[in-house]
């Protein structure tokens, strides 16, 4: 029985990031997997929400500015009040490593689309270490806020090659 | 000389018992935290209050698993176990205006700096894979 490909392997077969072999692979694993399947029709949701909101509201500079800012942000300079967009992701993204660039660049996305208050998930979210996981914010219903923890990568050979997936 | 010795010393006395009458309640508030465990899968099975679920991902079941209210002075830490073992721990900080600033740990997801809002929720899915799913913290403080 095939394995179901992790999350992170998953994402990085969407983007086209994985080597032909793991590409082979990971379809194989997909076509034999409903749940990877699933997964994989959220991913191209999110992915959908990223390239709207990009053509729709955001400057073609900013997430360039936000990989720019990260080495220069220490990881406990949590913004205290009003921070901007830019700034709170820089802090977000830096202990969930390169692997989160993406995920966040799609929760920002998906804030950004959710109304009128881009900044809330952000506000209710003052510092958060995720230790070696990659995470999402995103703005649930009524309001919440919903820290989304990745799966970690899955230990086969493929998982090697998300880490390309920067 | 001497009621006016008098008169100072009643008015700090005064000042002082204002001051603590003041202080009282505030350093003595309860914060109530409404802590519920749910596990959503892509399974088909019982979808139990989906309103709990982030929207725009194809759960085909959710169930609750726990629902506990912790009853928390500032600064006292409490805690529960999750079904896969791992602990939540809780810390409400400090109360600033309309705000709760919480400390948040899911061992092995996150550490956390929450501010929270009355009777708003934050949830926290955890990584580790549990029952062909997920186990999802939900917290919503009341203060």
């Amino acid at each position: 029985m095939a394995r179901r490909p992790s999350e992170q392997t998953l994402q990085a077969y969407y983007d086209g990031e994985l080597g032909f072999f793991a590409r082979r692979r990971v379809a194989r694993q997909v076509a034999a997997s409903p749940e990877a399947q699933a997964e994989l029709r959220g991913l191209a949701l999110v992915g959908e929400l990223v390239r709207e909101t990009e053509a729709a509201t955001v400057g073609p500079d900013l997430w360039a500015e936000i990989a720019r800012d990260l080495p220069r942000q220490p990881v406990a300079a949590a913004p205290e009040a009003g921070p901007s967009l830019s700034d709170a992701l820089g802090w977000l993204l830096r202990p969930a490593g390169a692997a989160a660039v993406a995920a966040a660049v799609a929760a920002a996305a998906i804030f950004l689309l959710s109304g009128s208050e881009p900044a809330r998930v952000v506000d209710v979210v003052q510092y958060l270490d995720p230790g070696d996981n990659s995470v999402m914010l995103l703005q649930g219903e009524d309001d919440a806020t919903i820290i989304w923890v990745m799966e970690p990568p899955a230990t086969d050979t493929s998982s090697r090659e998300t880490r390309a997936f920067i | 000389m001497r009621s006016s010795k008098l008169a100072i010393q009643s008015a700090g006395l005064l000042a002082l018992v204002a001051g603590l009458l003041w202080a009282g309640p505030a350093a003595a508030q309860n914060v109530s935290v409404l802590v519920i465990v749910s596990h959503a899968s892509q399974e088909k099975g019982p979808m139990e209050q989906p309103n709990l679920l982030p929207p725009g991902f194809d759960f085909q079941s959710h169930k609750i698993l726990q629902r506990k209210t912790l009853n928390l002075a500032m600064g006292q830490e409490g805690s529960l176990q999750l079904p896969n073992g791992k602990a939540v721990r809780l810390r409400p900080e400090s109360i600033q205006g309309n705000q709760l600033m919480m400390h948040v740990e899911v061992e092995g997801a996150t550490k956390s700096d929450l501010r929270m809002r009355n009777g708003k929720r934050v949830t926290i899915r955890h990584p580790q894979r549990y029952e062909n799913g997920n186990l999802l913290v939900h917290l919503e403080a009341t203060f």
